[in-house]
């Protein structure tokens, strides 16, 4: 389990740390009912582009997916992590 | 922004190239190209785009969670008017959803969500991709409406990005994606029902609960079904 103390990852940092291709986080990111294009989702991990709290969530947990396949825990914070 | 603006801004930018040099700049205008697909014709309900990766389908952007989905049912198949229309770089159109019999996923799928004809057309100079119109009427993308429509997939080429490569893994995964899509969306229905919350604070709860018990969230979303079921009986 991610210790309490331990920062939490943002999206990019989630990215860089998984390995996977943004391709694999689109389809993440379709299978815990996201609706982003994969364009989008790499725009949104990158910070191009704006992203709503909900759309964020939906992208830290298809990171986090593949974290807990992998064996881990949920390393990406979600919105209601980040100081208000 | 109107649509006559939206077109300007648009057909503007497949000229000059100071306006698609960035991702950013050419995904803004990705969007505003596919906001204009639902002014092709009176009752377009949705537009995307379709790319061919490899063996795979997936769609850079799309106007809309409609677009999205029939998109996604047409992978998952691997046939449907856009799978199509990328394979052959024809023009594939469904006049009347309820009368084709080709591609019976996607047209069931297309049914459900109210959409009753379509047009994919392959786009100009990029191989093996296309431009999906959805609409809620029969028989709605007339010849001037595909004059139109092939216009727009002309303006959508030049600002599409360089294609993505999935992994070896995930190029079986659609199917099982898409499944586990009803899962998740299943869960967060029953609980927003439940606690009396929208679909978004139910998914945010459920993705903090995953982390919480150290689980996937489809593990979750299971229990929070099986848990209703539970009750019910």
């Amino acid at each position: 389990m991610t210790a309490p103390h331990e920062p939490r990852l943002d999206l990019a940092a989630g990215m860089t740390r998984s390995g996977m291709s943004f391709y694999d986080l689109w389809l993440r990111q379709i299978s815990v009912g996201g609706d982003a294009g994969v364009v989008e989702v790499e725009a949104y991990v990158l910070g191009l582009l704006s992203i709503d709290d909900h759309q964020h969530d939906v992208l830290a947990q298809a990171i986090n997916e593949h974290f807990v396949d992998e064996g881990g825990d949920h390393p990406v914070g979600y919105s209601i992590d980040r100081p208000r | 922004m109107n649509n006559e603006d939206d077109w300007a801004l648009v057909v503007q930018a497949t000229a000059s190239p100071e306006l698609t040099a960035t991702p950013v700049q050419r995904l803004r205008l990705l969007h505003t190209a596919l906001g204009l697909g639902h002014s092709i014709t009176a009752g377009s309900v949705g537009c995307s785009v379709t790319l061919t990766v490899g063996s795979e389908f997936v769609t850079p952007a799309a106007s809309n969670e409609l677009a999205m989905e029939l998109d996604l049912a047409q992978y998952a198949a691997a046939d449907g008017p856009c799978v199509a229309a990328c394979r052959d770089g024809a023009e594939h159109s469904i006049v009347v959803m309820s009368e084709e019999n080709l591609y019976p996923a996607f047209t069931v799928a297309a049914v459900q969500h109210g959409v009753r004809s379509s047009l994919s057309l392959p786009l100009p100079a990029l191989p093996s991709a296309a431009l999906n119109l959805y609409a809620r009427s029969q028989n709605a993308f007339e010849p001037d409406a595909r004059t139109t429509a092939a216009l727009l997939a002309r303006c959508v080429a030049r600002f599409l990005p360089e294609p993505v490569s999935p992994s070896q893994s995930a190029r079986s995964g659609m199917a099982a994606a898409l499944e586990r899509r009803r899962l998740v969306r299943s869960a967060c229905t029953r609980l927003a029902h439940d606690e009396g919350i929208d679909m978004e604070q139910a998914f945010t709860r459920i993705a903090v609960r995953s982390r919480t018990d150290q689980c996937s969230v489809f593990d979750v979303c299971a229990d929070i079904l099986a848990t209703g079921a539970q009750e019910r009986s």
